[in-house]
């Protein structure tokens, strides 16, 4: 610019926005995307107000889903299967489990979208891209809230008919799992959106990746149930230690090892960290690739 | 003196030509793995030169853009098809990051590239604004505060609370203007939006673009292929050929060059099946000419005085 001396340029003004081709890939811009609070709200309500729109039991469905399944797995799982349950009764098991994991595997799979289903909307307008994923995680949250309200009702009917549950202070960390669960399902989804603007195979693995999944998670049985030798396989999972922890935490039965639970949680961390890599290295040119 | 608020340096943008990757993981991961090996590409054809990670050619979108824009300014950019306008728009909006220079800004951008960006159907116009407003950058506050002024410009107040997928596309197109339109942001970017909507309706948006930059000080980017839309409402023009700025300078004379651009010079010529027609057009003769570029050669007269045009072939 030194043929066109430009006044303004040599003034050299504090710019609010500065647009280069690369940016750092570190540089998370959290700050930007607390700006967009509103929005990640907004989302959150759009999901929830859309999907049950022109449907007549509405928000009942957040009910029937879990009902439903939990229905389904104690008849084939416990009823003709008759896997283990550690004792517990096998309704509370299974519904345990499905509301659980349901709140995993929706975090992964709503968030491995982000890219693809956003793409005629990033394609148009700017705003922090992670404002989709966040809003994602928060709807869930609240399904979950719901969901777990409902199998708490359950355990109290259970309670006064007479099952031996034993609730313990191990609640107190479910904060913590939830947030554990939040952030697998967060990373594992931001990693397979990045990846699908260039692969689109991996939509398809994802689908049915997530329920394969399941089974290799304490979801249906008990991790008790597992041989000894087979048990570093289960534990390689970080969903494991999660299910197996807020089953103990709520029910009495299961089991709690400290040890595999930080496994967990740096496993966690470290799949949020590439997760967040991932996806700020892709959002800024993926329209030319999507 | 009225400062400079966006700064484009050297801007350029280059898309590769052809498909992107070899299609296939494998075929991708083969060639990753020969290549961090230093071995050459397995799936290059015989003849084919190895040139990095991309088998196809490269598309310079825009190259070495420069220019700077004052606060106030409505400046508008014109060009062919494929010139590089919505790229560079896009760029601005960050929708996509450049591949060289840079673009610096002062205060907030909004773009309004395509209406009703974000609209959900299922919801109601009321939320939908919200919505909008939020995906363009607003707060809840700033959205609030706004929503009687852009009810009433969008003139939907019957249909508020009325699913926008029973909206007719005026009343969407409406209402989605109407919300860009109340942005608080600095800085506008307007892409061809003015194409809908009845003519009332183009002309109120075109007030309201004008009374944005001349009342409220605000800066507009306006890209289109309505001269007269171009010359009424900008203070300057950019002319946009292949990525690389042909002219810039007063509208009247930009128009003119961008309309007497073609290879040969400053003739425009054109031939089709049904018509072999070339002259020279006056600037008093193209104020009602549109080219409908999606269409080969298809042109709409409306006053032209073709006795005015002096014919060559």
């Amino acid at each position: 610019m030194d043929t066109s001396p430009n006044p303004a340029l040599i003034e050299d003004q504090d710019w609010s926005l500065v647009i280069k081709p690369q940016r750092n890939l570190l540089d998370l811009r959290l700050g930007e995307l607390w700006q967009y609070r509103d929005l990640v709200m907004l989302f959150v309500r759009r999901d929830f107000v859309s999907v049950y729109k022109q449907t007549i039991l509405g928000p009942l469905w957040y009910l029937i889903q879990p009902l439903l399944t939990t229905i389904t797995f104690t008849v084939i799982f416990g009823g003709i299967a008759n896997l283990p349950t550690d004792g517990l009764p096998q309704f509370l098991f299974y519904m345990s489990g499905t509301v659980i994991w349901t709140y995993f595997a929706d975090c992964l799979t709503k968030t491995s979208n982000t890219f693809v289903s956003n793409a005629s909307l990033f394609g148009k307008v700017y705003f922090p891209r992670m404002a989709v994923p966040v809003s994602i995680l928060i709807s869930n949250l609240i399904t979950f809230a719901i969901q777990f309200a409902f199998f708490l009702v359950f355990m109290g009917i259970f309670a006064l008919s007479g099952s031996t549950l034993l609730p313990n202070w191990w609640i107190l960390l479910s904060p913590v799992l939830i947030f554990m669960m939040a952030g697998l399902g967060l990373g594992f989804g931001v990693i397979i959106s990045s990846l699908t603007t260039k692969y689109r195979d991996l939509r398809f693995l994802v689908q049915f990746g997530v329920s394969l999944l399941m089974y290799a998670t304490p979801v249906i049985y008990p991790a008790s149930s597992i041989p000894e030798r087979f048990q570093w396989i289960i534990k390689l999972n970080p969903m494991t230690p999660i299910v197996e922890t807020f089953r103990y935490a709520f029910l009495g039965a299961g089991s709690v090892h400290p040890l595999d639970l930080l496994y967990s949680f740096g496993f966690m961390l470290v799949i949020v960290f590439l997760g967040a890599i991932m996806f700020n290295r892709v959002e800024s040119t993926f329209m030319d690739t999507v | 003196m009225t400062p400079t608020v966006i700064s484009v340096e050297n801007l350029s943008k280059s898309y590769r030509l052809g498909q992107i990757g070899t299609g296939t993981l494998t075929n991708d991961l083969k060639v990753w793995w020969a290549r961090t090996r230093g071995k050459p590409n397995p799936l290059l054809k015989i003849g084919q030169t190895d040139h990095g990670n991309q088998d196809g050619e490269t598309l310079w979108a825009l190259r070495d853009v420069s220019f700077t824009v004052q606060q106030g300014e409505v400046l508008g950019i014109i060009g062919r098809n494929g010139a590089g306008k919505s790229t560079l728009l896009k760029i601005l909006s960050r929708v996509t990051a450049p591949t060289g220079g840079c673009v610096k800004v002062k205060g907030r951008i909004a773009s309004l590239l395509e209406v009703g960006t974000g609209f959900h159907p299922e919801l109601t116009g009321r939320e939908n604004i919200y919505l909008n407003g939020a995906i363009l950058g607003m707060t809840k506050q700033e959205i609030a505060r706004k929503f009687d002024e852009i009810v009433a410009f969008a003139e939907v107040e019957k249909f508020i609370d009325t699913p926008v997928k029973r909206y007719s596309s005026g009343m969407y197109v409406r209402l989605a203007f109407a919300v860009a339109a109340h942005l608080e942001s600095e800085i506008l970017l307007v892409d061809e939006v003015l194409a809908v909507g009845d003519a009332e309706f183009q002309k109120k948006c075109l007030g309201k673009m004008g009374d944005v930059a001349s009342k409220e000080g605000r800066t507009v980017l306006f890209v289109s292929h309505n001269m007269r839309a171009v010359s009424s409402i900008c203070q300057s023009c950019i002319l946009l050929l292949s990525g690389k700025i042909q002219s810039q300078g007063l509208p009247n004379i930009i128009i003119d060059d961008y309309l007497s651009v073609n290879e040969s010079g400053l003739n425009y010529r054109f031939e089709s099946k049904y018509i072999k027609w070339g002259g020279i057009l006056n600037t008093e003769d193209i104020s009602d000419i549109s080219i409908d570029e999606n269409i080969p050669f298809l042109f709409k007269f409306t006053t032209m005085d073709f006795n005015n045009v002096q014919s060559f072939l």
